[in-house]
């Protein structure tokens, strides 16, 4: 088990230190002038750009300043914008809201998903079955701010069920978003849940405990359940990434003060630095998540770290 | 051979075990004997029986035709506006209304088809021959050149598509007059960049499933050239993952470009695009006066998709005999 651990971690160093690289290198050697769109729809000001190139080294070789970059990263420096705040510390203050959002997403495609999974799988070809195929077919072309632009007029303006923004990020304010969010990954999760299920509904073990005369309960609850879910835990996983791209629309929409909506303002002011930022940090956030499940499958299922 | 829809290449079914040295034995013989089935011989046949396969099939060539074609649709210009037509109500002069601008939003939604479809297409064609030509050659050649070509692959799969997306069409900056096909190029090439891994997983672990096949071995045993051994045996036994899994992810860079757009760093106004007139549309104040704004362009987006998607799963449904 130590030993899996710690390939998965060597093995992540050369995928982070390549996103990085990528990352740097699209953001500032790409042909144009590294610091257009970085001051809003005005040219930056001499005084900035010259913080700016000695902030990044720019007139150093490219390895020097991506090294430079790299060690600032590790103290959690993600630049400073030209309102001259530190875009780390701007991420800080609104991450607990984002997180909330994330948390109720990834509960309701974890119990929703799964729980239509199963329903269509135990079923197969029956009414369920169609109708849970038709339905994620549907969600997965949605993409997520029709989703979110939809359901804030149905549910919040015309039935009144939720509030229509967030103002203070309360759960309740928060609930409505945090649907909305997972409304994609629900649906392939759901439909991960019911191939998993029925591939092993088939094979020889479940055979097996039918022919001893065990339940459907348990040979499906027990059984099978254990063996069929591992792979949509590593689904939440990489769901991750489309959660926090759809975050950004979801907060923009609903006005949730979090990250994605820091990210989206940022946009709209043309505020590069922030941009760049907060999406590194992301992407920097998501490769430790996957790694996180990627280890934890390897606790789940025995056969991965052995060999 | 069955007949073979036409927009999917007809792949060289494999050689029937008999066929290697032994001959049919009279052509009277095989003229009473079954037809032989290929791979999207039978898919076809079962495809053509669901409805499903009509309706996706339709619904695309209908957006594709309103993509190329947005005259035949609507003889109004959509870029004609007066404001006091703005956020009109749907009316039997403008069956969808008018935007806050006071453009008619039918014009708008059938010319925005174009730049969905256009971004969607060239994105999926150069993702699926980018990926499918470093899948092959990964698992042909094998040795240092898989190991190089996959770890590279791993970084870029590593990059969730959305914010990638965000941080490449920052990069290259876009003025107000760029040319159309230059922002529709740019945003092409943030897709692309993020999406090839996927494919070419995919391509590389079917060409390592068709690589030890006997008549694959057969043909570099008789001195075949690697490229006539590729071109003619293995691809046309291992694209078709790549050709359904294209489909579907069409589909899904169509709403990646919308949703770009639709965060202010896709396609800018005054191009016309879906993804713009719903980011427009969904201001809370409008949501509230004018929400045909939003129903219209959403529905054409999602019914676009959908219909990618849709043809996707049914030719893959219909390839997979695991499904069956």
């Amino acid at each position: 088990m130590g030993k899996y651990i710690l390939r998965r971690l060597l093995m992540m160093i050369p995928v982070i230190l390549g996103a990085t690289l990528l990352i740097y290198f699209l953001n500032f050697s790409l042909p144009g002038d590294p610091l257009a769109g970085r001051c809003g729809d005005r040219p930056c000001s001499p005084a900035y750009e010259a913080a700016f190139r000695a902030e990044y080294n720019l007139d150093q070789p490219f390895i020097v300043q991506y090294v430079r970059y790299l060690g600032k990263l590790l103290h959690g420096d993600l630049g400073t914008n030209f309102y001259g705040k530190s875009v780390a510390h701007e991420l800080a203050i609104r991450y607990p809201t984002t997180v909330k959002l994330a948390v109720i997403a990834i509960t309701f495609e974890a119990v929703v998903g799964v729980l239509a999974g199963i329903l269509a799988g135990i079923r197969k070809g029956k009414f369920i079955d169609n109708l849970v195929i038709v339905s994620t077919l549907i969600f997965i072309s949605i993409p997520v701010f029709v989703v979110g632009g939809v359901s804030q007029y149905l549910f919040g303006l015309k039935l009144g069920w939720f509030p229509v923004t967030s103002g203070d990020g309360s759960l309740e304010q928060l609930l409505l978003p945090g649907l909305v969010l997972g409304s994609l990954s629900v649906a392939y999760a759901a439909r991960l849940t019911r191939t998993s299920l029925v591939e092993n509904l088939r094979a020889d073990y479940v055979r097996t405990a039918k022919a001893k005369g065990l339940s459907t309960a348990r040979t499906v609850g027990i059984h099978t359940l254990r063996n069929s879910l591992l792979p949509v835990v590593t689904y939440i996983g990489a769901s991750f990434g489309v959660l926090m791209g759809g975050a950004i629309v979801t907060e923009r929409i609903f006005n949730v003060n979090g990250i994605g909506n820091f990210i989206w303002r940022s946009i709209s002011q043309r505020d590069g630095v922030s941009v760049v930022g907060a999406v590194v940090c992301l992407v920097i956030v998501y490769l430790v998540v996957n790694l996180i499940v990627d280890i934890l499958y390897g606790v789940l299922d025995p056969r991965i770290s052995h060999d | 051979m069955t007949e073979t829809p036409t927009t999917i290449p007809a792949p060289v079914p494999p050689p029937h075990p008999e066929s290697v040295g032994v001959p049919y034995p009279t052509l009277r013989v095989k003229d009473t004997a079954p037809k032989a089935r290929s791979l999207w011989g039978d898919a076809w046949d079962i495809m053509r029986s669901r409805p499903l396969f009509w309706i996706a099939l339709a619904l695309m060539l209908l957006f594709v035709v309103m993509a190329a074609f947005p005259q035949l649709f609507t003889s109004k210009d959509p870029r004609s506006c007066f404001l006091i037509n703005s956020r009109q109500p749907p009316s039997w002069g403008a069956i969808f209304g008018y935007d806050f601008q006071g453009c008619d939003i039918y014009a708008r939604t059938i010319y925005g088809a174009r730049a969905s479809i256009l971004v969607g297409t060239l994105t999926a064609t150069v993702t699926a021959i980018f990926g499918s030509i470093l899948g092959t050659l990964a698992a042909y050649f094998g040795g240092w050149v898989d190991m190089l070509i996959s770890r590279i692959a791993d970084v870029f799969f590593a990059i969730p598509l959305l914010l990638g997306g965000i941080i490449i069409m920052y990069s290259i900056p876009t003025a107000p007059d760029s040319p159309y096909l230059f922002v529709v190029f740019k945003v092409v090439f943030a897709l692309s960049i993020l999406g090839w891994p996927a494919i070419f997983r995919l391509m590389r672990s079917s060409v390592l499933q068709t690589k030890p096949n006997d008549y694959v071995q057969a043909a570099r045993a008789l001195g075949s050239s690697p490229l006539h051994v590729v071109g003619s045996h293995i691809l046309p036994n291992s694209m078709a993952p790549v050709i359904v899994v294209s489909t579907i992810d069409l589909g899904g860079y169509i709403a990646a470009e919308a949703t770009l757009s639709f965060l202010g760093i896709g396609l800018q106004a005054p191009t016309i695009s879906w993804g713009i007139a719903i980011s427009h549309a969904s201001a809370l104040g409008y949501i509230r006066q004018a929400p045909h704004m939003l129903m219209f362009p959403a529905a054409f987006l999602c019914l676009t998709v959908l219909s990618f998607i849709m043809l996707g799963e049914v030719v893959r449904d219909a390839l997979d005999p695991k499904l069956r």
